[in-house]
C-alpha cells in the first residue's frame, strides 16, 4: 500500500514539475508581454475540464553545445485532445516559456504525433504557434521536424480542418505550417509572422522596419492575406475559433446534421430595399447575405483583405453554406488578383468539406490596369474559374445586378456547371457595360451623326433596352429563373433540398493542375 | 577520323574560343562603363567558381543575405534591381485606390470632418464609390479636380488628423530574441 502511495506521489511530483513549463519567471515574462501561458490558452479555448494532455514527460534530444544538461519541460510544446462545444478536437500549443518554444526533434515528434491522431480519428486539428523558430543547437534534426509537420499538413489538407492560431512569433520556416493549413488566426500586437526578420532586411536591403509593420497581425489580415481572422485579444480569438468550428464539419465525409432553423431578421434586412436599382450606387452585399441566412447570421472569413469580394459561412435551412459575393462597396466589387485568390481558395475549401456554395453576383468585371496585368491577373483570375469548375458540391448563383464580361463567366455561371442560376429583375448580363459597348458597336453611327453626344446617349439607351436585362440570358436558358428578390431565400432552400444527393462523375485523374 | 576532319574541328574550336574572348571583352567593357556611370566605384573581390582567378564584381551583383556572413556573387533580376524601397505610408494622404474620376467633393479645404464623414465621390468601374474619412481631421489640401481622370495611387486630398499619428510601435523584441535558448 505504501509502495503504491509512493509511486503515486512520485507521479504527482513529476507532473507538477512538468506542468510548470519554463518556471515562474519565464511565465511572468510571458504574461508581461501580454500573452497567456500555453496551458492557460488551451483551458480557455476548450470546454472546461475536457483537456487531456499527452507526452508530458518527453525529453529533448540535443546533446551538443551544453544542451545535454538542460531540462526542457515537455520540450516546449503541449499536446492533447479535448472538446470545444462538445466537438472533439486535437490540439498542440507551443510553450514560449520553455526554450522560447523552439522546435527540436522531440518537440516536432510530439506535434506530428497529435497530427497523426487527428488524421486517424478524423477530428479538427488546432495548432497554437508561439515559437522562436528552429532550435539551432539541434541542427538538421529540427529542420527534419519542420519537414515532417509540413508533410502531414499537406496530407491532412482537405480531410480534417486544420486551424493555426498565431499567438506570438512565428518566423522563418515555421510560418509555412500555418500557410499550409485552412485557417490562420492572428491577434493584434501579439502575432508576428515573417520569413526574415527586420534586422536581416535592414542589413541586406537597408530598409528599416519594425516587426509590427513587417509581419504584424494587421499586415497579414489586410495586406498579405495570410491570416483569415483578426482579433484584438486572445479571448476574442478563442471565440472566433469556437464559432468557426460550429460552422465547419469535423472531416470531409461528415454529413450536415442540421441545426434548428430560425428565420432571418427581415425587419433589419429588407432584401428588396438593400440593392439600389441604379447600377452606379454602391451597397453592402453582406446585408443581402444576412437577409437570406438563418437568424441573419453570417461569419465572414478574411474580412479585411481583398474586401471587394466577401466570403464566409452562413446557414440556410439549418445547414452550413459557403457564401461568395462581390462587394460593390469596395472597389466597385471588381475581380482582381487578390479577390480571385481569396475566393478560389475558399471555394476549394467548401468543395473539400461538402459545403454547398451560394454565389451572389454584382460586378463590373475584372479590374483593368498595368499593375494588375503585371501582377499576373490572368493567372490569378484563372484560379477562380478553376475552383468553380472543379467544385462538385451544390452550387447556386444569384445575379443581383451587374454581370459583365469575364466576370459573368467566372462567378459560377451556368457554363461552369452551376446547378441553379437565378437573377433578380434588375440584373444586367452582357459582354460589357452599355457605355463601352455602344461606343464600339455604333462607332460609325456616332461618328457620322450631327450631334455625336446625343447619338451616343441614344445608342447607349438602345443597348440598355436590348441587352442590359436578364431576359436575353433567360431566353437562352443560361438563367433558370428571374425571381423576385423577396423569394431569394425560398429559392435557395429549395435548390439545396433538391441537390442534396447530387452526384458528379468526372474523368479519373491523379489531380488537376490549378493555376497556382 | 581523317586528318582533314580533325583539322577542321580544331579550327572550329579556335574560332569559338576567339568569339568567346571577344564576348568577354565586350562584357568587361560594358561593366566598366556601368561602373563609371554608377555612383559607387567600389568593387568587391569575390572568388570565381574555379577558385584560382580573382574577378571584380560590381557591388550591384553581390548579395549578402546574412550580416557578417558569406558574400555571394550572383545575377540579380531586373525585378529585384528595380524594387522600390519600402517607406512608411502616410495614412493622412487620401489616395485613389483604382483608376477613375472624382465626380464630386463633399468637403472644402479647411473643413473639419468626423470619422466616417463623406469626403468625396469617386467614379470608377461603373460605380459611384463613396470615400469616407478614416479618422477625424481637417481637410488641409485638395489636390484632385472634379472630372479629371486620375490613375491609381494618386493623392486626392490631404486630411490632417486631429490626433498625432504615432508610428513608433512599442516593440522591444528583435529577431535575435527569436530562437533564443534560456
Amino acid at each position: 500500500m505504501n509502495l503504491l502511495k509512493r509511486k503515486i506521489s512520485e507521479l504527482q511530483e513529476r507532473t507538477a514539475k512538468a506542468l510548470q513549463g519554463g518556471g515562474a519567471n519565464a511565465i511572468a515574462k510571458q504574461i508581461a508581454m501580454g500573452k497567456l501561458p500555453a496551458r492557460e490558452r488551451i483551458n480557455q479555448l476548450l470546454d472546461p475540464g475536457s483537456f487531456y494532455e499527452y507526452d508530458l514527460f518527453i525529453e529533448h534530444e540535443a546533446r551538443e553545445f551544453g544542451m545535454e544538461g538542460k531540462d526542457l519541460a515537455g520540450d516546449g510544446v503541449v499536446i492533447g485532445t479535448g472538446t470545444i462545444k462538445g466537438k472533439p478536437i486535437a490540439i498542440y500549443a507551443q510553450d514560449f516559456t520553455v526554450a522560447g518554444g523552439s522546435l527540436g526533434s522531440m518537440h516536432a515528434r510530439k506535434i506530428t504525433k497529435i497530427m497523426d491522431y487527428a488524421l486517424r480519428m478524423r477530428i479538427p486539428l488546432i495548432g497554437i504557434n508561439d515559437s522562436g523558430g528552429a532550435r539551432i543547437q539541434e541542427g538538421v534534426n529540427s529542420l527534419a521536424g519542420y519537414g515532417e509537420i509540413f508533410f502531414r499538413n499537406t496530407l491532412a489538407s482537405g480531410v480534417i480542418p486544420q486551424l493555426s492560431v498565431i499567438l506570438g512569433p512565428c518566423a522563418g520556416g515555421a510560418v509555412y505550417s500555418p500557410a499550409l493549413t485552412d485557417f490562420v488566426f492572428v491577434v493584434d500586437k501579439i502575432s508576428k509572422m515573417f520569413i526574415t526578420g527586420p534586422e536581416v532586411i535592414k542589413s541586406v536591403l537597408g530598409e528599416e522596419i519594425d516587426m509590427e509593420s513587417l509581419g504584424g497581425a494587421r499586415i497579414h489580415s489586410e495586406i498579405t492575406g495570410n491570416a483569415h481572422f483578426f482579433a484584438h485579444s486572445e479571448q476574442e480569438c478563442f471565440e472566433q475559433i469556437k464559432t468557426l468550428l460550429e460552422y465547419i464539419p469535423s472531416h470531409n465525409e461528415c454529413k450536415c446534421t442540421g441545426k434548428k432553423v430560425e428565420q432571418p431578421d427581415t425587419k433589419n434586412f429588407k432584401i428588396d430595399k438593400i440593392v439600389p436599382v441604379d447600377p452606379t450606387k454602391p451597397y453592402d452585399v453582406r446585408d443581402v447575405i444576412r437577409a437570406v441566412t438563418d437568424s441573419s447570421e453570417f461569419f465572414e472569413v478574411q474580412e479585411l483583405w481583398a474586401a471587394n469580394i466577401v466570403i464566409g459561412f452562413g446557414r440556410i435551412n439549418g445547414c452550413t453554406v459557403g457564401f461568395v459575393a462581390n462587394q460593390p462597396l469596395v472597389l466597385a466589387g471588381v475581380l482582381d488578383c487578390d479577390s480571385s485568390d481569396k475566393a478560389a481558395r475558399f471555394i476549394r475549401y467548401c468543395d473539400s468539406f461538402n459545403i454547398p456554395i451560394v454565389t451572389l453576383e454584382d460586378l463590373p468585371g475584372y479590374l483593368p490596369g498595368v499593375d494588375q496585368e503585371h501582377a499576373g491577373v490572368i493567372r490569378h483570375g484563372a484560379k477562380l474559374l478553376y475552383a468553380y469548375s472543379e467544385a462538385t458540391v451544390p452550387k447556386v448563383t444569384v445575379i443581383l445586378r451587374k454581370a459583365y464580361g469575364g466576370g459573368y463567366i467566372a462567378m459560377n455561371s451556368r457554363h461552369l456547371r452551376a446547378d441553379f442560376v437565378f437573377a433578380w429583375p434588375m440584373a444586367e448580363i452582357a459582354v460589357m457595360g452599355p457605355e463601352g459597348a455602344a461606343n464600339i458597336i455604333f462607332r460609325k453611327e456616332i461618328m457620322e451623326a450631327e450631334d455625336p453626344e446625343a447619338m451616343r446617349k441614344q445608342k447607349v439607351e438602345e443597348y440598355k433596352q436590348k441587352f442590359a436585362n436578364p431576359y436575353v440570358a433567360a431566353a437562352k436558358g443560361y438563367i433558370d429563373s428571374v425571381i423576385d428578390p423577396k423569394d431569394t431565400r425560398k429559392f435557395l432552400i429549395h435548390a439545396f433540398e433538391v441537390s442534396a444527393n447530387k452526384v458528379v462523375k468526372r474523368p479519373s485523374k491523379k489531380h488537376g493542375i490549378p493555376p497556382f | 577520323m581523317k586528318i582533314s576532319e580533325k583539322r577542321a574541328l580544331v579550327q572550329k574550336r579556335k574560332l569559338e574560343e576567339e568569339k568567346k574572348k571577344i564576348r568577354l571583352e565586350k562584357k568587361i567593357a560594358r561593366e566598366k562603363s556601368r561602373k563609371t556611370a554608377g555612383k559607387s566605384t567600389k568593387s568587391v573581390k569575390a572568388k570565381s567558381s574555379k577558385g584560382s582567378k580573382i574577378v571584380d564584381v560590381t557591388p550591384a551583383e553581390t548579395l549578402q543575405i546574412f550580416p557578417d556572413a558569406r558574400i555571394f556573387s550572383t545575377n540579380l533580376t531586373n525585378k529585384f534591381r528595380n524594387r522600390k524601397v519600402w517607406q512608411r505610408p502616410d495614412t493622412q494622404e487620401i489616395k485613389s485606390i483604382i483608376p477613375g474620376v472624382v465626380s464630386s467633393f463633399e468637403v472644402k479645404e479647411g473643413d473639419h470632418v468626423e470619422a466616417g464623414a463623406h469626403l468625396l465621390t469617386y467614379e470608377a468601374m461603373k460605380m459611384q464609390n463613396i470615400v469616407l474619412a478614416p479618422f477625424a481631421g481637417t481637410v488641409e489640401k485638395i489636390y484632385a479636380k472634379v472630372g479629371e481622370k486620375t490613375p491609381k495611387g494618386v493623392v486626392l486630398l490631404y486630411l490632417k488628423s486631429d490626433d498625432a499619428i504615432v508610428h513608433e510601435i512599442e516593440d522591444d523584441s528583435t529577431s535575435g530574441d527569436l530562437g533564443l535558448i534560456v
